[in-house]
């Protein structure tokens, strides 16, 4: 890679989908894609990488740094630097919202509650508990009990009034709730709209909002409904940034090009 | 201007940054390598109080050589370096350059200008109170007062002009007067009586405050340096009360110790001679004398002396040692006997990736531990194959005294279950315990400990190569850490038919008062009286007070050892404590414990006078609140190492740092002690207790550990985190996990959520936007 080029990529490798944002200087977006993950997280990051190089219609001599973050970024070959998400998610908020605020990352692991400063870095990270309750991946497993693509559960979900009951403390539960839900009689589009309670209500536990709220992540881009319920459960406006899924991906390729300039990302060597 | 400054201290660090900030041509001469490797890699972050920080570039040389003439030399060593610092610095000083000191006390411009062109020195004085917040940081309080600069020889020139619009174009408010005599006097009484009586009590300011006695003495000592004040013509701040603005000057201290402490503290040599001792000096001159001065300054000395003789001493018998073992080879352990009527234990090996962590700098007495607790288990073995001696087990929490004056071979079931939880295998014993009806929330140590006995494992065959832990005639736990302890002895007791002897001293205390250390003391002389009839052994008062006073030796220096993380960079992080706390849990009321750790504060004390740090490149210093996650202990010593973040002290090792067991008193003193440890005490006490220590170690963020089969020993789980970011401001990290059972949590999601904190950190205190 030559040194002069001036392109950032970021490439944030989730535990549903890989993601691939590729910036120039100025912040324009040039490309961006989303890949699924299918079974094997090497592959789809060789594959989402072409994608956003062919998308921003660059090479890569003209990339001046690779940033991979999230769940599986050891899988990114071609990385220049690593950061953790959470960084990478503060930035990518901050990229399109630069206030102070709180970010809400709904991905395919836990959720978090950042709070972002006006220089768009972090400056505390809250989150509760291991368990798959709250969390994209739960939607997934959920969508197989209802029969219906994961894709297309906010569409059923919308169709519904009033939210069957299921609960936010461990997916397992939650499992055996959409189960006896539909047994007593409610319906898939009830159950549905509970689905995305559940996951509003797992946000709410770990609290801590303030000010302007900015939600990232998957779970944002597919199933908005989570948005209005939190917004509901608070009390406070929640929005999207725009194109959610891509956030923690955009904050990487900022950061990426942040190193090439600034050189303030060594990583602790030993 | 082309600037030297000499020595890249507090003072010089500061001054150095600032000019450089200010555009000024700066080289900092700094004789410690790591030190100028360090600068020279990031910078020296500077921050005025709580304002945010700003990272300057600085130069640093670890030597004058190849450095150009200067027009100005500024000297900031030590006041008993100076002269060496002076002849050091020869090469860049010219007959046009200035040197300026702003050293504390008196004569370093004496000895400047013995050296140099007496109209080329200039002493300068601040009131700035600087600190190292971290090798690389420094906070400072911009002084009441300007910088105030002045001629040696009283002519103000238009070149010392230059100098001090130099300083104030760089933002260091700074006046140039004919002299400073007077205030260099005047800021020489408050050091005067306020440092070397801290250095000698070892008390902060606010505790000498409030020592009536030492009040006395000290306006004793400040009226006595007011008249050889008076008597050179210094003018007297306060005539009606000469002493009260140095009570003033305690008051703004408050908790913390002047740099005297911190030099004797690190076995360094203090300034006295310049300070106390220039004021003997200065009476001599003028005919009077002063008594007060010239006994402080023969403490001090004598103080330095035992601090360096002591430490020579030890160093060299270390050395001593170390060449031995290597001659003799190491011992190796051998093969474990099936012992009388009894299937003989198997052993436990690591899973990938567990064990105990080894510090990436090691410490020399570290084979020492192994060869201690080898012995110590060993001794149990004979123990249990010796029909004449009795075992009790025992907490770590006490009362292993009683149990030890009673002669009783004593072995812990906590530091078993540590064992095994390092070792990784946890979840191979734990389903054998859920099978014996345990709930997978009841504690996880308990679960293992139990599950391995079941399974007839036990980490000791390959680590200590004894036969496993021997079988109790007695059982003895201690309710103040935790009352999940209580089933985990009840249980063997039902599984050995063995009597069960508990002490509840009174749990959750604000204050420990008499109506509480009295039930406690009873409960003592109650379990006293058990163990004398379950072992038919005869409680001896002597025997304890024995026990006790070496107890009370052995807790005192590992207090010391885990004060001396105060300093940076830490010579040792929570890491090697937890290693190193065992003898002090396992075999304290014994000489052996007592000369272990009178080895490794030696060696600790070492590391802290040369610079020694556990994380080289320590960037920031984090507390760790809650009992550790003994299967993740290797992947965080080593991720934190990499992440040149020291975990610098915890709860959790407190836990042997019993202040105050008295031999004269043993058994009201242990009552005292046992109900007053921290894991006793109430929230409120609690919270207290860390806002003051978080503080004192410089901690920079607070990492709470959930452990969800250990309540008793998670603190967060009370909302200790919210209260404490509450009122100290800190960044703060909860992890969920737990102690032993490695399927209720994620090491890497825990090691995901550290390196996102640690991030945090870094964005935190960098200045790049």
């Amino acid at each position: 890679m030559k040194d002069k080029g001036t392109i950032g990529v970021g490439i944030d490798v989730g535990t549903e989908c890989v993601k691939a944002v590729a910036i120039d200087t100025e912040g324009k977006l040039l490309g961006n894609t989303v890949v699924a993950r299918r079974g094997y997280f090497q592959d789809r990051v060789t594959e989402a990488f072409n994608i956003v190089l062919e998308d921003a219609k660059v090479s890569a001599d003209d990339l001046s740094g690779i940033c991979a973050t999230g769940f599986a970024e050891n899988c990114v070959p071609m990385a220049t630097v690593f950061r953790g998400e959470t960084v990478c998610h503060a930035l990518g908020a901050f990229h399109h919202h630069p206030h102070e605020m709180t970010v809400v990352d709904i991905g395919g692991r836990d959720p978090k509650v950042i709070h972002v400063n006006e220089h768009g870095h972090p400056t505390a990270i809250h989150t509760l508990r291991r368990c798959a309750a709250g969390i994209g991946t739960f939607l997934i497993f959920a969508a197989r009990h209802l029969d219906v693509s994961p894709t297309r559960m906010q569409e059923m979900a919308a169709m519904a009034e009033t939210p069957a009951d299921v609960g936010s403390y461990c997916s397992m539960f939650s499992g055996q709730d959409i189960l006896e839900k539909l047994r007593d009689g409610a319906t898939r589009e009830e159950v549905a709209l509970g689905c995305i309670h559940s996951i509003a209500d797992r946000v709410v536990e770990i609290g801590r909002f303030q000010g302007t709220i900015r939600v990232t992540g998957g779970v944002a881009e597919y199933f908005p409904g989570v948005l209005q319920a939190l917004s509901d459960k608070i009390g406070m406006p929640v929005e999207a940034v725009p194109e959610p899924i891509l956030a923690g991906a955009l904050g990487a390729a900022l950061w990426g090009l942040r190193t090439r300039t600034m050189d303030t990302c060594k990583q602790g060597e030993a | 201007m082309r600037i030297v400054i000499v020595g890249a201290g507090a003072l010089g660090g500061l001054v150095g940054a600032q000019l450089t900030a200010g555009g000024e041509d700066v080289t900092l001469i700094e004789i410690n390598e790591a030190r100028v490797k360090l600068l020279r890699e990031s910078g020296l972050f500077v921050s005025e109080g709580t304002a945010g920080e700003k990272c300057v570039p600085v130069k640093v040389a670890s030597s004058i050589e190849g450095l150009p003439v200067a027009d100005l030399v500024f000297v900031s060593v030590k006041t008993y370096q100076t002269e060496v610092a002076m002849r050091a610095s020869l090469p860049v000083i010219g007959p046009e350059t200035f040197v300026l000191s702003m050293q504390n006390g008196i004569g370093n411009t004496d000895t400047m200008a013995e050296i140099v062109d007496p109209s080329r020195v200039l002493s300068g004085i601040t009131y700035h109170s600087i600190q190292h917040t971290g090798p690389n940081r420094i906070r400072y309080r911009p002084g009441i007062k300007p910088i105030q600069i002045a001629p040696y020889d009283g002519v103000v020139t238009k070149e010392i002009e230059r100098v001090g619009e130099v300083f104030r174009a760089s933002g260091l408010n700074t006046e140039v007067c004919d002299q400073i005599d007077d205030v260099i006097w005047q800021k020489l009484l408050h050091n005067g009586v306020v440092n070397p009586v801290s250095a000698l009590t070892g008390l902060t300011c606010r505790e000498m405050l409030d020592d009536p006695d030492l009040q006395s003495f000290m306006r004793d000592l400040c009226l006595e340096t007011i008249e050889v004040m008076k008597a050179r013509g210094v003018p007297i701040v306060n005539e009606e009360d000469p002493y009260a603005p140095v009570i003033n000057s305690q008051k703004a201290l408050g908790k913390n110790r002047p740099s005297m402490w911190q030099d004797l503290a690190r076995s360094c040599r203090t300034e006295v001679d310049a300070i106390n001792g220039a004021v003997v000096r200065e009476a001599e001159r003028l005919g009077m004398d002063a008594p007060h001065n010239r006994g402080l300054v023969r403490f001090i000395h004598s103080r330095e002396r035992q601090k360096f003789t002591r430490k020579q001493k030890l160093a060299d018998m270390l050395r001593a040692e170390a060449g031995a073992a290597a001659e003799t080879g190491s011992s190796d352990a051998t093969a474990p006997q099936p012992v009388n009527g009894r299937p003989a234990v198997r052993p436990m090996h690591l899973a990938p990736g567990g064990g105990m962590p080894p510090s990436r700098v090691p410490l020399e007495t570290a084979p020492k531990l192994k060869e201690l607790m080898t012995s110590y288990y060993r001794d149990l073995q004979e123990a249990s194959n010796d029909s004449d001696r009795r075992i009790a087990w025992c907490s770590g929490s006490g009362p292993v005294e009683i149990l030890r004056a009673m002669d009783l071979s004593v072995y812990f079931p906590e530091n078993h279950a540590a064992l095994i939880g390092a070792s990784r295998q946890t979840g191979k014993y734990i389903p054998k315990a859920l099978q014996e009806g345990f709930s997978q929330f009841a504690s996880s140590a308990m679960a293992s400990d139990v599950g391995a006995m079941l399974v007839g494992d036990s980490p000791l065959v390959s680590v200590y190569g004894v036969a496993g832990p021997p079988e109790p005639d007695v059982l003895a736990y201690n309710t103040n850490y935790g009352h999940d302890l209580i089933r985990w002895f009840e249980y063997y007791g039902r599984h050995f038919n063995k009597p069960v002897i508990g002490l509840h001293p009174p749990a959750s205390l604000d204050e420990v008062g008499p109506i509480e250390i009295a039930s406690a003391g009873r409960q003592i002389f109650r379990l006293i009286d058990k163990l004398e009839r379950a072992t038919e052994r005869v409680f001896d008062i002597d025997r304890l007070s024995e026990t006790v006073k070496l107890t009370n030796t052995c807790t005192r220096l590992w207090r010391e050892i885990l004060d001396m993380c105060r300093t940076t960079p830490a010579p040792l992080t929570f890491f090697d404590t937890l290693i190193h706390i065992a003898p002090s849990i396992v075999m304290r009321g014994t000489p052996e414990a007592v000369e272990y750790y009178t080895l490794l504060k030696a060696e600790i004390e070492e590391r802290v006078a040369s610079n020694v740090a556990a994380v080289p490149g320590e960037r920031f210093r984090f507390y760790w609140e809650g009992p550790p996650i003994w299967p993740a202990l290797r992947q965080l010593a080593d991720m934190f190492l990499n992440q040149r973040t020291a975990v610098v002290a915890s709860t959790y090792c407190d836990i042997s740092a019993l202040d105050g067991i008295d031999p004269e008193n043993p058994i009201e003193s242990m009552a005292r002690v046992y109900t007053g440890i921290f894991h006793n005490r109430s929230d409120a006490f609690k919270e207290d207790h860390l806002v003051d220590l978080l503080e004192d170690f410089g901690i920079d963020g607070v990492i709470y550990h959930e452990g969800r089969t250990a309540p008793y020993q998670s603190n967060v789980r009370y909302g200790l985190e919210v209260r404490l970011r509450r009122r100290t401001g800190l960044h703060a990290l909860v992890l969920e996990a737990d102690t032993h059972d490695q399927r209720l949590f994620s090491i890497n999601q825990i090691m995901q959520k550290l390196r996102d904190f640690i991030e945090i950190q870094e964005l935190a205190s960098s200045s790049v936007g």
